[in-house]
């Protein structure tokens, strides 16, 4: 497990028609191995340009993103992500999906079989396998979509909003699914979230970010240990957090 | 049993008579003489009329029976009236008799050949241009860049126009009428697929290449599967000009196929024989098409879901 994720001086501007549109600048942060880290902000302060940036499908205009001390500079299968749209290849079976990486790497086929296996168990989405995603649902496919990212067995899973389409419900459960995963396999995880209680109930860490241009506001430390029972939920020190980035983030919308 | 209240809201009074019809009675309720119940929304529309709503399958065979069939009672009516000349328009029977005698001296299925060849070899070509074109430009925004400029411009340049210049250039053997067909579809075909391959969502290229994915193998596996069925609609849509193309290409200049029957057929004002011909024409279309269709379907079951 080498995994740390390092962001220092990290900046990124995006050519407007009218000028420059500076996404973020200055970003420092950093996600220890095994940590599940979570960044909150409002709408359009550059969250998803920097986890695309992570993944090495997009460039900084300035400053440095390491892995485990070496430099980003593409995509590769260390560094998984999944996006809030689903993403699925709609040709493929359940299984198909999530082996798309394994089969590129060009694994064998019966050790494929069995890590696919794995991960459609890990994701209880066995009964599903032969399935294809235009017959799932919203729950099922992002969840094929994560076992997709595992099955790389990557040292960073990036999630982008992940349950940002789903109802309550659903999500309640897509965060539980998340916590035994991440506990299960050890994965550092980089989650985007809108959803203040998500974050607080899921990491360990948030970065609450503001916008125009994005900037880190506040670094909070999650006071909670590795068991997520949903009675923390209602934990005071819970709500004094959720309240707290609440707090930050309305700030941020008046200011605009 | 449920006696009423008033001030009970006005369905679940509604629920209970039609439970049991003893509570009206009850003058209170006031439920049969007052007025109508309330209803909520606009009118209903009738299936026919309901926007992207579902038609019944015996409403669909009526429909596509009128549209087959409108057009031919149209044709015997007006044929019966006298009030056209019968050398403008044949009747039936006149154009089915032109038909046999053509089939049973062979000359159509000669002429159907020497056209459907043509129509083959020239769209196939454009296909072949086609397809890695489009594909390149809806994948690579500097090949878009490049291509895009003018091939949008020579598109607007009618096809037919190019036929003299073709026949300067390529003399009157196949070469012009193949030629014609292609720059006739080659240019909406390479536009219709370069379409095609911007609707693959960028997030399914990007979430490839973080899965280990490069350029050949994300084009293999991503690209060209999720385009697949848009490159094929767009050889449906332009197979229809190549059949266009290919009978004003032999009515300028050839000795054989339907388009050059229809220009004899002409000369000798047998419009019973020209009536079939179109016929033959709009019948290998239809079935090209279907059949396309059927390999869309066949490669890409996932397009209909
Ligand atoms: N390709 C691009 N070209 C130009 N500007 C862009 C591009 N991508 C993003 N931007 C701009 O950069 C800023 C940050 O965008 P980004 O999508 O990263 O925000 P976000 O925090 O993920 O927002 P949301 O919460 O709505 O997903 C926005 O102002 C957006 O308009
Ligand atoms: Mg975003």
């Amino acid at each position: 497990m080498t995994a740390d994720l390092q962001l220092r001086g990290l900046s990124k501007e995006f050519r407007g028609k009218r000028g420059p549109i500076v996404a973020f600048s200055g970003i420092d942060l950093h996600v220890d191995s095994g940590e599940l880290v979570c960044i909150v902000g409002a709408s359009g302060c550059g969250k998803s340009t920097l986890l695309n940036i992570v993944a090495g499908l997009d460039t900084p205009t300035a400053g440095e993103a390491t892995l485990a001390g070496f430099p980003i500079q593409g995509p590769g299968p260390d560094r998984g992500i999944v996006f809030q749209s689903y993403s699925l290849f709609p040709w493929r079976t359940v299984a198909e999906n999530v082996g798309f990486g394994l089969e590129l790497g060009g694994m064998p086929k019966s050790e494929m079989r069995e890590r696919v296996a794995y991960y459609l168990r890990v994701m209880k989405l066995e009964k599903w396998a032969e399935s294809r995603p235009g017959q799932l649902s919203g729950g099922m496919r992002q969840r094929v979509a994560i076992a997709r990212s595992l099955a790389m067995e990557p040292e960073v899973l990036l999630l982008d909003e992940p349950f940002g389409a789903l109802d309550a419900h659903t999500r309640g459960l897509m965060q539980d699914y998340l916590l035994s995963v991440w506990e299960q396999t050890g994965t550092t995880i980089l989650m985007v979230t809108h959803d203040v209680e998500e974050a607080l109930f899921l990491s360990q860490r948030i970065y609450v970010f503001s916008s125009h241009p994005g900037r880190i506001r506040r670094e909070i430390v999650v006071p909670f240990g590795v068991e997520r029972p949903q009675t923390i939920r209602r934990d005071e020190r819970f709500l004094d957090l959720r309240d707290e980035i609440h707090g930050l983030l309305l700030a941020e919308a008046v200011d605009v | 049993m449920t006696s009423l209240r008033p001030g009970q809201p006005v369905f679940d009074r509604l629920e209970v008579t039609s439970r049991s019809t003893a509570v009206v009675t009850d003058g209170a309720s006031g439920a049969r003489g007052g007025p109508r119940a309330r209803v909520l929304g606009g009118r209903r529309q009738p299936g026919f009329w309901r926007m992207r709503g579902e038609i019944s399958p015996r409403l669909n065979v009526v429909l596509v029976a009128i549209s087959l069939a409108a057009p031919l009672v149209a044709w015997v009516l007006l044929r019966a009236s006298g009030l056209v000349n019968p050398i403008f328009l044949p009747s039936v029977n006149e154009v089915v008799h032109s038909a046999k005698d053509m089939v049973t001296s062979g000359q159509l299925a000669g002429d159907t050949w020497a056209s459907s060849r043509r129509v083959f070899i020239g769209f196939g070509l454009a296909i072949l241009i086609a397809v890695p074109l489009g594909l390149a430009m809806g994948s690579f925004r500097s090949i878009n860049a490049l291509f895009e400029p003018v091939i949008g411009f020579v598109r607007y340049m009618p096809a037919t126009a190019f036929l003299p210049l073709l026949l300067i250039w390529l003399g009157l053997g196949e070469g012009p009428k193949v030629a014609l067909i292609v720059i006739g579809t080659v240019f909406f075909n390479t536009l219709m697929i370069a379409n095609a391959v911007w609707q693959v969502p960028s997030e399914l290229i990007r979430v490839a290449f973080t899965l280990g994915g490069g350029n050949v193998s994300v084009f293999r596996k991503v690209i060209f599967p999720y385009a697949l069925p848009g490159i094929i609609d767009a050889a449906r849509v332009n197979l229809a000009a190549a059949w266009n193309l290919i009978v004003v290409a032999e009515l300028v200049a050839a000795d054989n196929g339907l388009g050059v029957r229809i220009f004899r057929a002409q000369r000798f004002l047998r419009t019973e024989e020209i009536f079939a011909l179109l016929l033959v024409i709009g019948v290998l279309g239809v079935t090209s098409d279907v059949a396309l269709r059927l390999v869309r379907n066949r490669l890409s079951p996932w397009s209909q879901e």
